[in-house]
């Protein structure tokens, strides 16, 4: 950690505003990102995390504030000056080029020679394992190899950042979960600052360093995964990140009996059959099952704990079994004072 | 009550519509057939029966047609000189006019397509097709009065001082001509004028498929706007260019008003046509100089595709 106090960071966003007619896509940012981090820009559609990327890409460019790359103003920049490569969310291989051209086009680009930029380019697509399939085109691949191509194409030219917009979100699940570690190691490989956008909180969690939540143009928190995940800061990262229960309003009165905004997870809630037995020490209420869902590893039960309210429960397991909750049956729910989160309500 | 809402699967219905259900081909085939017998008897029927008269030849000395099939005629299209200088005089131009469309449609497309927005660019696509709204024969004439010895281009030469350019270029072999309006270059401008709609919204339309995700792709790799072009956009573009120089190409190879109104003096293969099923009354002759533009059209086409300008479709 010394070494970033005398290091500048590799990106860094200073109070930028991006406007598209009355919208603010991009609100005010100020945020900065070390040298050989992986991080995440997470949050919903239209939250202003693509066009941050698109920033730092240079595709769009700021109504106000700056961006430094490596202490840099890159304000009058264009894309193919700024040392950073993007793998776009539907890859945008070039359809007229074979696989090994589209790698190659980036060195090409900078005067490396036909020879030596196919010779380099060879490297790189044994290196994603895609050696044997360099004479096809783009569109004989499949969405897998397209993916690996994407990644080739822009680690090419050792960037000091890479922008990944989306990256898995075309490919199903278990390829999604294959490339996850992937791209982990890969970056550990070569050491390069990864910049990752994602709408699934969980592919932000498994991968990231850092994972900046975007809500309305704006970063309600910016924090390691599991601080995000044990300590969010806002009703809407309670939600989001942790897909938490929020208890607020006359919900918090009636079962807390104090007022504010607190989460509960899923996971640190209790369940049995009503009884009407008090636990000292912890909080509780009763309810009755809405439904339950079935997840393989553990089970989602729904408790309708009056005047409309819902709490989410999750079991693991071997707990599922035991209890096995059927719809309609009255309960009990109880969990422990310090899973409460006390929250900031989000704007 | 339930049967009501959920009819019996196998209800027996017009015995008609299962025919078409079971069979999707004898569909496709009832809804083609008007269109097929317009077009295959009306349309190719003409076309055939008038190319199949290239086989006759004439009586030199009645005048009458001889139905006696023979190259003939044939051989009299390429044995005259005059007949080849007409055939090469309209495929030069067509070739030039291809040539000089597409510089000048490219930039147009491409603003078309990348930078117009909402009513800036309905207003560019009513601008490029509102000549084609007009009558054919008056655009012809106002060229030529727009480009005559006394007309507004001359006259603004005049202003400008620069008569004595205008004069130099006139004077140039080939080219030149007393007037703009007689010379081959006015020529040349007037089909570069009217096919220009027909080169710029194919291309407009090829320009309008290429992703802004790769033309960005392309600059994030480090290519400048202009490697950009010559790399991305042009090669993405080559089947619109391709498609908008055969328009031009074929459209100047079997007109026949142009070259009559403005240009210099001399034939070109569709005013041979017409004169020769009209006045000359020498149809297999007409017939035969109908087959030349078919034959070249057909080359370029195959050029085109060597050249893989179809690669992309």
């Amino acid at each position: 950690m010394a070494a970033s106090a005398v290091e500048p960071p590799v990106v860094e966003f200073d109070r930028v505003v991006r406007q598209y007619g009355a919208v603010r896509a991009v609100d005010n940012l100020t945020f900065s990102i070390a040298k050989g981090e992986f991080f995440a820009l997470l949050g919903p559609s239209g939250s202003g995390k693509t066009t941050s990327l698109r920033l730092i890409a240079g595709f769009e460019r700021p109504d106000a504030g700056r961006i430094l790359l490596q202490g840099r103003d890159v304000a009058a920049t264009p894309p193919y000056q700024r040392d950073v490569n993007t793998v776009f969310q539907d890859y945008a291989l070039f359809p007229h080029l074979s696989v090994v051209d589209n790698v190659s086009y980036g060195l090409r680009m900078r005067g490396v020679g036909a020879a030596e930029a196919r010779a380099r380019a060879m490297g790189h697509l044994a290196r994603v394992q895609l050696h044997g399939l360099e004479d096809r085109a783009p569109s004989a691949l499949s969405g897998g190899q397209r993916q690996r191509v994407a990644l080739a194409r822009a680690l090419i030219n050792e960037p000091s950042v890479l922008l990944l917009d989306e990256p898995l979100g075309a490919l199903d699940l278990k390829l999604r979960e294959e490339m996850q570690t992937e791209l982990k190691v890969l970056q550990r490989a070569v050491g390069i600052t990864f910049v990752f956008v994602t709408h699934d909180q969980g592919e932000a969690l498994s991968m990231a360093d850092r994972i900046a939540v975007f809500n309305t143009g704006r970063i309600e928190q910016l924090d390691t995964p599991r601080i995000l995940y044990e300590a969010p800061a806002t009703e809407f990262v309670a939600r989001f990140v942790g897909s938490a229960n929020v208890i607020k309003g006359v919900l918090a009165d009636r079962l807390l009996r104090r007022p504010g905004c607190f989460a509960v997870r899923a996971e640190d809630i209790e369940i049995r059959p009503a009884s009407g037995a008090g636990h000292a020490g912890t909080c509780r209420c009763t309810g009755t099952v809405i439904d339950v869902q079935f997840r393989g590893s553990a089970s989602r039960v729904r408790v309708n704990v009056g005047d409309g309210a819902v709490l989410h429960v999750e079991l693991t397991g071997g707990s599922a079994e035991r209890i096995a909750p059927a719809i309609g049956a009255p309960v009990e729910l109880s969990w422990p004072e310090r899973a409460l989160v006390p929250l900031r309500e989000s704007a | 009550m339930t049967a009501a809402i959920y009819p019996a699967p196998n209800r027996p219905g017009p015995s008609a519509r299962r025919v078409l259900y079971t069979h999707p081909g004898l569909a496709v085939f009832l809804l083609l057939l008007p269109p097929l017998l317009w077009f295959g008897t009306v349309y190719l029927g003409s076309l055939l029966s008038l190319l199949a008269q290239s086989v006759y030849s004439i009586d030199d000395f009645t005048g009458e047609i001889v139905r006696v099939p023979s190259l003939m005629t044939f051989r009299a299209l390429l044995s005259q000189p005059a007949h080849l200088d007409i055939v090469l005089r309209t495929l030069a131009m067509a070739v030039m006019v291809a040539a000089f469309s597409v510089p000048i449609a490219f930039p147009v497309a491409y603003f078309m397509a990348r930078y117009a927005r909402g009513g800036i660019k309905a207003l560019f696509f009513v601008t490029v097709m509102l000549p084609m709204w007009t009558s054919y024969l008056v655009k012809v004439y106002a060229w030529r009065l727009i480009l005559a010895k006394q007309g507004i281009v001359s006259w603004a030469f005049d202003q400008l001082g620069l008569s004595a350019a205008l004069e130099a270029v006139l004077k140039l072999p080939l080219v030149g001509g007393p007037s703009l309006a007689s010379s081959y270059m006015g020529m040349l401008l007037v089909f570069v004028y009217m096919w220009l709609p027909f080169v710029i919204l194919p291309i407009e339309a090829a320009l309008e498929r290429v992703p802004r995700a790769l033309v960005e792709a392309s600059g994030d790799l480090g290519a400048t706007p202009r490697q950009t072009l010559m790399r991305v956009i042009l090669p993405l573009a080559v089947p619109g260019i391709a498609a908008g120089s055969i328009f031009a190409f074929s459209l100047t190879l079997g007109d026949y008003i142009i070259p009559q109104v403005v240009g210099a003096p001399g034939y070109f293969i569709g005013m041979m046509v017409y004169e020769q099923q009209g006045t000359a009354g020498n149809v297999p002759l007409a017939a035969a100089f109908s087959i030349v533009p078919i034959i070249l059209i057909g080359l370029y086409l195959l050029m085109a595709r060597r050249l893989g300008a179809f690669d992309a479709l």
